[in-house]
């Protein structure tokens, strides 16, 4: 009887569990990658990445706040704030099915298939040999490091950027 | 069967316009109620809004190549000191923006020209051309050019510049695209309009230009941004008065793409008028100023 008594009250739990699971809100991360901050602001300290496609679990969002959101990471253990607009409702599914694996191509081919304008578009693009993106990596290898932002905004007086322009 | 075959469009754009997306209330849901009513050219409709909806990878795409064909026939500028500022500040007043972060990041080049000209291609890849930034005197003023183009960026006024007619074509490619292996029909024809997309966006930056509605808003966004980032957006009038007497009638910059400075002056004016100017501490002051002076004085 105890033993069936213990039985009950572990399912209860663990169904407790899937219910407050599927009462968490998630999201995927919409770009390359993105910052998890110690607090709701691009100046606070950072405690890891997201990539893109990552799906995060929803903590906290303040009341009224249209900028920042507290997460958990897919891996369980990184929390912290991100911005939302690194952030969609929707799920990003990066991978294929194995349909297309059954069609011959080769894996990167099938991580890239069926997804519009990426870069084996850019590739074929580039393959006609009329445009090139030298310049254009060029620009985008430019990093501004989180230190050099800081010291800007601090040392030329600009406000705290918690983001949102309205 | 019928009622089989007609959202097959819509399951297509779907493949081929993005990444795959679920969740409630998406696209896919939309489409599909659409889709399932026997008018075709409500099926059509969907496909084209659903097209719309372009994901941020594919944006980043979009801009990476738009950017490539304005620099095809432009020369970069490359000092170090003058590229290094306008990334630091065009960063900062992104984070003041509704859109602090895209695909790849927003990044500034200058380009070697005297036209009073800019550049904003989807995703946050920022051109601006010398003879532009002589319109400037100030970091404030320089703030004001960036945080137009900034908008210009957060508002997707590039995406918009795509005829609907791709759409359509994308529908096409996506149906005989399949898996896209290099060298694929499928993915031929996906890429010619891709090309297609490229040059509807880069003939409006360069030559038809945007809106004169789109060209407003992007200014009315800047002043939000300056404000709330600390610059005064006294600063922007003050940069088209400048363009104004620069720009040339006739000239391939500024003058044939963007509303007159004078549109522009009287409607940020009249934004302006009323409201409080932004207070700046002078030790804060003196340092923009310097800086400003360090990096692009001599531009």
């Amino acid at each position: 009887m105890r033993i069936v008594r213990l039985c009950i009250a572990a399912c209860l739990v663990l169904a407790a569990g899937v219910v407050f699971a599927a009462d968490q809100k998630q999201m995927s991360v919409t770009v390359k990658e993105t910052p998890v901050r110690a607090t709701a602001s691009f100046l606070g300290r950072i405690l890891g990445t997201l990539n893109y496609a990552d799906r995060v679990t929803i903590l906290d969002q303040p009341a009224g706040s249209k900028s920042w959101i507290k997460v958990r990471g897919p891996d369980g253990k990184l929390q912290g704030w991100v911005s939302l607009s690194a952030l969609q409702d929707k799920m990003i599914v990066l991978k294929s099915g194995s349909e297309n694996v059954a069609q011959g191509a080769s894996t990167g081919e099938v991580a890239l298939a069926g997804k519009g304008f990426n870069e084996s578009v850019e590739k074929e693009y580039k393959a006609e040999g009329k445009v090139d993106y030298t310049w254009v990596d060029r620009m985008q290898r430019i990093v501004v490091s989180p230190d050099q932002l800081a010291a800007f905004i601090n040392q030329g007086g600009l406000a705290s950027p918690e983001g949102g322009a309205q | 069967m019928k009622s089989l075959i007609r959202p097959l469009p819509v399951l297509f754009i779907l493949g081929v316009m993005g990444c795959a997306s679920m969740g409630g209330g998406d696209l896919l849901g939309t489409a599909l109620n659409v889709a399932s009513n026997p008018s075709v050219q409500q099926t059509v409709q969907a496909v084209q809004t659903a097209s719309q909806e372009i994901t941020p990878e594919q944006e980043y795409y979009i801009g990476r190549a738009v950017a490539a064909n304005i620099l095809a026939t432009r020369k970069a500028y490359s000092e170090q000191a003058a590229t290094d500022y306008i990334n630091v500040l065009g960063r900062s007043l992104s984070l003041y923006s509704d859109r602090p972060e895209t695909f790849g990041g927003y990044h500034f080049l200058i380009m070697d020209s005297d036209e009073i000209n800019a550049f904003a291609a989807p995703g946050g890849l920022i051109l601006v051309t010398r003879g532009l930034l002589r319109c400037a005197d100030s970091e404030e003023t320089v703030a004001a050019i960036l945080a137009h183009e900034i908008s210009h960026v957060v508002l997707k006024h590039g995406l918009k510049a795509i005829s609907n007619a791709r759409w359509t074509a994308a529908v096409e490619a996506g149906v005989n695209a399949g898996v896209q292996v290099a060298g694929s029909p499928g993915l031929q024809q996906l890429t010619g309009v891709f090309k297609d997309s490229i040059n509807d966006i880069t003939n409006t930056l360069v030559n038809s230009g945007y809106s004169r509605g789109q060209e407003l808003e992007a200014d009315q966004m800047a002043l939000v941004i300056m404000r709330k980032a600390g610059y005064d957006p006294q600063a922007f009038d003050e940069m088209l008065k400048v363009m104004k007497s620069k720009l040339k009638p006739g000239g391939a910059d500024f003058a044939k793409t963007h509303p007159d400075p004078q549109i522009r002056i009287t409607a940020v004016e009249k934004t302006l008028k009323g409201q409080p100017a932004v207070s700046v501490a002078s030790s804060a002051e003196n340092t923009r100023q310097a800086r400003y002076r360090a990096a692009l004085g001599a531009i």
